[in-house]
């Protein structure tokens, strides 16, 4: 019979984990979506749900992006429509949009997208800093760039979209 | 009207504007009474215009006065349009303003909304004190 204690065999699984080396690279999840012909992306943990179809009541008084509110499951969120931000042009709500639900900058609201694109862990070195060249509007919005499916995404600040849509710009 | 059911429900007066349901605290209204066939929507007092409404061309219907009870002054008239109605609304159903909603909006005091189920048009409250000075 063996004398191997478990005591003893929990110790080398110990150490034989600690003699693991991570080389995975970290990796970031985004929510890659587009608006008209352009994609963009938000980091995974600032999307909370999407919604692929919702009823959106119209609030008067409230400015052309900022479509309305919908009822989650009991909570009123409002859904705002990020082109004029963008200074992309803007488009109808068709079959194939959706509605982001994100937080950031202490506020949360749905974000109104023409069409979702995927879901991906990606490394973390696949996002580069923004480059000189992106237009002046764009430059505080965005985090990094990076390519997906030979397209350029524009890694976008929630944090800065929401709280820049509430001082009243887009 | 039990101690539960109170705290279940807040009694509001709800009337049209605009095409909107609107309502205020029925706390704050002593009130209401009809306006007559000669109320315009240009008249001073007219609610859409202490809100920031947009126009409504279309005439008032049922047109009425509230006699809205003033905090530290002396009571004042608003004129609505129809049906006006004391409406007891779950509390689940009114919601307060998305933070983006708040911070958007063009009309003065609005406080919050009421979607209910099974109907398919929200009413927009108002807090009083804010619409009753606004000019």
């Amino acid at each position: 019979m063996s004398e191997t204690t478990l005591d003893q065999v929990l110790s080398q699984r110990r150490e034989a984990r600690q003699d693991i080396v991570n080389v995975d690279e970290p990796a970031v999840k985004l929510v890659i979506f587009a608006l008209g012909d352009q994609y963009f992306a938000f980091h995974g943990e600032r999307i909370r749900e999407i919604l692929a179809q919702a009823d959106v009541f119209f609030v008067p008084g409230s400015p052309a992006s900022l479509e309305g509110v919908i009822n989650v499951r009991g909570d009123i969120e409002s859904v705002i429509r990020p082109h004029e931000m963008l200074h992309l042009p803007e488009s109808t709500a068709s079959r194939t949009s959706s509605i982001l639900l994100g937080h950031g900058g202490g506020m949360s609201s749905g974000i109104r997208v023409d069409r979702m694109v995927d879901v991906v862990d990606l490394p973390q070195s696949s996002i580069q800093p923004p480059p000189a060249t992106l237009p002046e509007h764009m430059r505080a919005l965005v985090l990094g760039v990076l390519k997906f499916q030979e397209q350029p995404v524009a890694v976008l600040d929630l944090d800065k979209m929401f709280s820049d849509y509430a001082r009243g710009l887009g | 009207m039990s101690e539960t059911e109170s705290c279940d429900t807040l009694d509001v007066v709800v009337f049209s504007a605009g095409g909107w349901r609107l309502g205020f605290e029925a706390r704050c209204v002593r009130g209401a009474r009809p306006a007559g066939q000669s109320a315009t929507n240009e008249q001073e007092g007219h609610i859409a215009a202490l809100l920031g409404l947009p126009p409504d061309n279309s005439p008032p219907t049922a047109a009425q006065w509230l006699d809205i009870k003033q905090i530290a002054a002396e009571d004042r008239k608003i004129l609505v349009a129809g049906p006006v109605e004391l409406q007891a609304l779950p509390v689940a159903s009114i919601h307060p303003l998305p933070p983006l909603l708040a911070a958007r909006t063009r009309l003065n005091g609005l406080r919050a909304l009421v979607l209910q189920e099974d109907i398919d048009k929200i009413v927009l409250l108002f807090d009083v004190p804010s619409v009753s000075h606004s000019t």
